[in-house]
């Protein structure tokens, strides 16, 4: 019956991670090979077992060291400490984690790489280790280490001969204790790495985008394998112990080596990394799967080439270093409080702006970028490229970055959603696209009929994307009818001859007249009438799930529309009938965002780093760019052209030729290729001042807040678990009630008996 | 002499409080440095703001519920798991049960989260409070399994042959006397466990839905958007309640202890 109660327990806890040693042979040994074989995961891995290792070890050290000269402080420095140490032990991770930003911030011990989360991972192990050492220590004669010192013993020799010795089980636990709380951590590695890859960090590039990275999978097999051995190995010594052999410490000893071997030859691939020059590695930062990857490789070839020819020595050890981020923000923290050495990174237009104000960015040099690029492109960009003061006089007139992937914001929606829904909703596909039309973003805020797909709409927790969007759809309610087409709105009065984005820019980025509380208005109205669902990235994966139809439509990015419809082709690829139910509508008037190279100014091989733009503008590897990436690079070429025209290409309706948007194939195209009249009818977001920008991201934790409260009155979620313990509870305090009441009570009282529980 | 010797031996914790006093009492009072002088100068600006939203306080009250009902689910989970444990008769199988259930711990943290919403996706049970729950539960177990353990099998075996001999019946010495003695263990996993629960961001982000919106995840976001103010506020109001459940935690296990009549503690 209890052993029962366990095994059920442990089915639970290890049924996820059973999940993924499954699904790590889905594909043969190949997950195996790619985790083995993959320079950025072996750094991770290798790096995450230095960091467990040493910073275990070291906090044992300390810890031991602490527990022998505790006992010998004043009573009350004693309490004082022992309070402290208790600190990091309750508090919360995310408040240790950002008191150890501000930390590392206000020393200015910013670029220290490894060391500093060594430093944060003894944060994590030592008041463990203390925790678990003292008490051995306190079970020790005291006399003894005073014997030592009066026998002439120095301290040193004191500790290590006769304190050590004794504390040796208590200190191996320590070590595990702190090694097991290493590993585990997520928290603060991801607050604490600057630009150093852990499997933490490896992992969260990686699912914020798609899934688990599926060589990660194979490790967590392998992990889960090691847990095994360990307990084999423990059952096999218990039984030697029972049997009369002493095998304890060899067994321990064998443990150990092992763990240190496994760390070695993790570690090999981070010494080998740093062994190599730095004028033969490229360090690129990018976001996650933003590239095809082959062209790494491609491009290493090339290089390596190219260096040979010049005569530079090991040419063939130039490697890439390729490393991801998830968001404009962590880029930003990379570089600027932590000085990341990367020579090419890939902000967006507004942390261009940012980041070239702040001295951050080396000016692009012109005569370096050989490769042509599409102008009517580079026209409608061109604004970021030069920074502009507070009292908006050009302060160098530099070029700071070379657009890289266009796209702009619009709808996505899903066709067979809400064809499912018209029952409920009596609008046919036909009736929706031309609400889509009539109304562009406005269907996201209750325009037309679209109350009817009240909770079925997703927006982004971005907080530019959705407040942006909300200032465009604010401007367009003021027009009488509230449609795009309206005379009295903006776009058309100076949509013919020569458009001037001007108006559009200052509403987008809230300049002039048009201040956030427009949006701020609109989203807390849009909260109560539609119930969006906020999402962050990940929206896609529901749209791309044919099962999961909880979504209508909602805003989208067109590169994450594009990746989304190229997933569920792919995914239906051996289906002929398969017909892509997901659209994507931007329409006249939206952000048109850029991501951009740039190179940061602490880059240390610039001329690696222009050869790679250069590089990755040639308009043949643009076009095997664009074609993975899924939304549109500034090349321009043959190979361009016949992707978006050609017959094996995507289709995109030649210049002047009538086309319906709405027509699947037609649409696939021009969500990678942002039509003509999207690039010309467009603004782009500029970088906020500091006031504007808190703002912005205060405004987005208020529309959070506010949202959970409603869906939570709307009573969506029950909590079972809260209901059950409530229910065991009352139970329970009956029970004990009516025994209270029908039993005498014996006058048994082992307080004098009790042994000191706080260890 | 004798002075030099006192110093030597206490020297020893030198490191230590070293390493403590730089890296857990300092960053504190930047947090309060941040929050109260973010602008430049002492204002109550930023705190203000945070306390006077309504839509704020039922943020915190969500995390409450969310994280309380996780601890009490461990408590009930986790103090007959160790019991059960700690009954086993070979002391080896013990340490066996324990550690298959705490190595999971080498494998990641958020690693486990995602794939534990994996393993719902593919049994179509959706995010939400009830997933994020049971996310917190099997994650933060072993928190509160461990120290009721080592309390547990720290009892005495003459306790509950006393007790057997007096007449009590099995029951009555479980509840009269492993219960109460236990406490200090189920009061000390109950904390390791809440605050954790109460702080989390990447749980609450990928197992949660738009309800369970939680006070990290609100911590989290300003820190990434640079606000370091206003994620100063947060981490101050997350350490008063830590604090705040600590007083209690220990109130309650005071009371426990110094109780003159035997009643249930």
């Amino acid at each position: 019956m209890g052993l029962t109660f366990v095994f059920l327990v442990m089915a639970i806890v290890y049924l996820p991670i059973l999940l993924l040693v499954f699904l790590s042979f889905s594909d043969g040994l190949e997950f195996y090979v790619q985790l083995f074989t993959t320079t950025e995961y072996m750094t991770a891995i290798g790096n995450t077992l230095l960091i467990a290792v040493v910073a275990s070890f070291i906090a044992t050290i300390i810890a031991t060291m602490a527990a022998t000269g505790i006992l010998y402080l004043g009573k009350r420095t004693r309490a004082i400490t022992m309070a402290v140490n208790q600190l990091p032990v309750i508090n919360a991770d995310i408040v240790t984690s950002f008191s150890l930003v501000l930390l590392f911030v206000g020393l200015g011990m910013t670029n220290l790489g490894l060391l500093k989360l060594l430093l944060a991972h003894i944060l994590i192990a030592l008041p463990f280790c203390l925790l678990t050492i003292l008490p051995k220590m306190r079970q020790l004669d005291a006399n003894l280490i005073d014997a030592a010192l009066d026998l002439g013993a120095s301290p040193f020799k004191a500790f290590t001969s006769v304190i050590v010795p004794q504390l040796v089980p208590a200190m191996i636990q320590a070590f595990l204790l702190g090694f097991t709380l290493s590993l585990d951590d997520f928290v603060i590695t991801q607050y604490n790495n600057s630009g150093v890859a852990t499997i933490s960090t490896v992992v969260y590039g990686a699912i914020s985008r798609r899934d688990i990275p599926d060589a990660f999978k194979a490790l967590t097999t392998i992990i889960f394998i090691v847990i095994l051995l360990v307990l084999v190995v423990m059952n096999l010594n218990a039984a030697r112990i029972r049997k009369g052999i002493k095998l304890n410490k060899k067994v321990i000893a064998g443990i150990l080596a092992g763990i240190l071997l496994l760390t070695g030859a993790g570690v090999i691939p981070v010494i080998v990394t740093n062994l190599t020059p730095r004028s033969l590695v490229l360090k690129v930062y990018n976001w996650e799967d933003y590239i095809e990857t082959s062209l790494l490789d491609d491009f290493t070839d090339y290089y390596r080439e190219q260096l040979a020819d010049q005569g530079v020595k090991d040419a063939d050890k130039f490697r890439i270093e390729y490393h991801t981020f998830t968001d404009n923000e962590e880029l930003y923290s990379k570089i600027n409080t932590q000085h990341a050495d990367y020579d090419l990174i890939f902000p967006s237009e507004y942390m261009v702006e940012k980041m070239a104000t702040e001295g951050l960015l080396q000016p692009i040099n012109g005569s370096r970028i050989t490769e042509p690029m599409d102008g009517t492109i580079l026209a409608r960009t061109s604004a970021f490229t030069t920074v502009y003061d507070q009292d908006n006089n050009p302060v160098a007139d530099q070029v700071w970055a070379i657009p890289y992937m266009i796209g702009t914001v619009g709808i996505m929606y899903d066709t067979s959603v809400i064809t499912k829904m018209q029952d409920e909703t009596g609008l046919d596909i036909d009736d929706f696209e031309t609400m889509l039309a009539e109304y562009g973003f406005g269907i996201l805020f209750g325009e037309g009929e679209s109350t009817k797909y009240s909770g079925r709409i997703t927006m982004k927790k971005s907080a530019r994307d959705s407040i942006g969007i909300a200032m465009i759809y604010s401007e367009q309610r003021k027009s009488s009818t509230h449609k795009v087409n309206d005379a009295e709105y903006y776009l058309p009065q100076i949509i013919d001859e020569d458009y001037d984005n001007t108006m559009l820019e200052e509403i987008l980025n809230m300049d002039g007249d048009y201040s956030i509380d427009a949006a701020r208005a609109v989203l807390m109205e849009q909260i109560r009438t539609m119930h969006p669902v906020y999402e962050n990235d990940n929206g896609k994966k529901s749209f791309i799930d044919p099962n999961n139809d909880d979504f209508a439509y909602g805003l989208f990015w067109s590169c994450d529309a594009g990746i989304a419809m190229w997933e569920m082709d792919e995914a239906n690829a051996d289906n002929e009938d398969f017909e892509n139910p997901l659209r994507f509508y931007a329409p006249n008037g939206t952000n048109l965002w850029t991501d951009n190279f740039a190179i940061p100014t602490y880059a240390k091989n610039t001329d690696a780093a222009y050869e790679f733009i250069n590089f990755m503008l040639n308009h043949e590897n643009a076009a095997v760019n664009t074609d993975y990436v899924g939304s549109q690079m500034i090349a321009v070429g043959d190979a361009i052209d016949d992707l978006k025209y050609g017959e094996d290409g995507y289709g995109v309706p030649e210049p002047g030729v009538i086309y319906d948007i709405f027509d699947q194939e037609t649409n696939y195209a021009c969500t990678i290729f942002p039509t003509e009249d999207n690039i010309t009818y467009s603004a782009i977001m500029h970088n906020f001042d500091a006031k504007k920008e808190k703002a912005v991201n205060s405004l987005m934790v208020d529309v959070q807040n506010k949202a959970a409260q409603l869906t939570e009155e709307a009573g969506t979620s029950v909590n079972w678990f809260l209901i059950v313990i409530a229910v065991l509870i009352v139970a329970t305090l009956l029970w004990w009630l009516i025994y209270k009441l029908t039993h005498r009570r014996p006058r048994f009282t082992p307080t004098p008996l009790l042994p000191n529980q706080q260890a | 002499m004798k002075k030099i010797n006192f110093n030597s031996r206490s020297l020893f914790a030198l490191p230590y409080l070293i390493y403590m006093f730089i890296f857990v009492v300092v960053p504190l009072f930047m947090l309060l440095g941040y929050a109260f002088f973010g602008n430049g100068n002492f204002s109550f600006d930023e705190v203000s703001a945070f306390f006077t939203d309504s839509s704020q306080w039922a943020t915190i009250g969500r995390s409450l519920r969310i994280a309380l009902t996780a601890a009490l689910a461990c408590i009930l989970i986790g103090f007959p798991l160790a019991y059960i444990i700690a009954k086993i008769r070979s002391k080896t199988a013990q340490y066996m049960v324990l550690m298959a259930l705490v190595a999971p711990m080498w494998i990641n943290g958020l690693l486990r989260t995602i794939a534990l919403k994996d393993l719902a996706t593919l049994i179509h049970f959706g995010t939400g409070e009830t997933l994020l729950t049971l996310g917190l539960i099997i994650d933060y177990l072993p928190f509160m399994l461990m120290p009721i353990y080592l309390v547990i099998t720290g009892i005495p075996k003459s306790y509950l042959e006393v007790s057997a001999d007096l007449g009590a019946s099995p029951l009555i010495t479980f509840v009269k006397v492993v219960l109460p003695l236990s406490m200090s263990g189920i009061i000390s996993g109950f904390l390791m466990v809440f605050t954790p629960a109460v702080s989390t961001y990447y749980m609450s982000e990928y197992l949660g839905d738009q309800s369970t919106f939680m006070i990290g995840e609100q911590l989290n976001t300003m820190f990434t958007k640079d606000n370091k103010s206003g994620a100063a506020v947060i981490a101050l109001v997350l350490l008063a309640l830590v604090g705040l459940s600590v007083f209690i935690a220990n109130r309650l296990s005071r009371i426990g202890n110094n109780k003159k009549e035997g009643g249930l503690a």
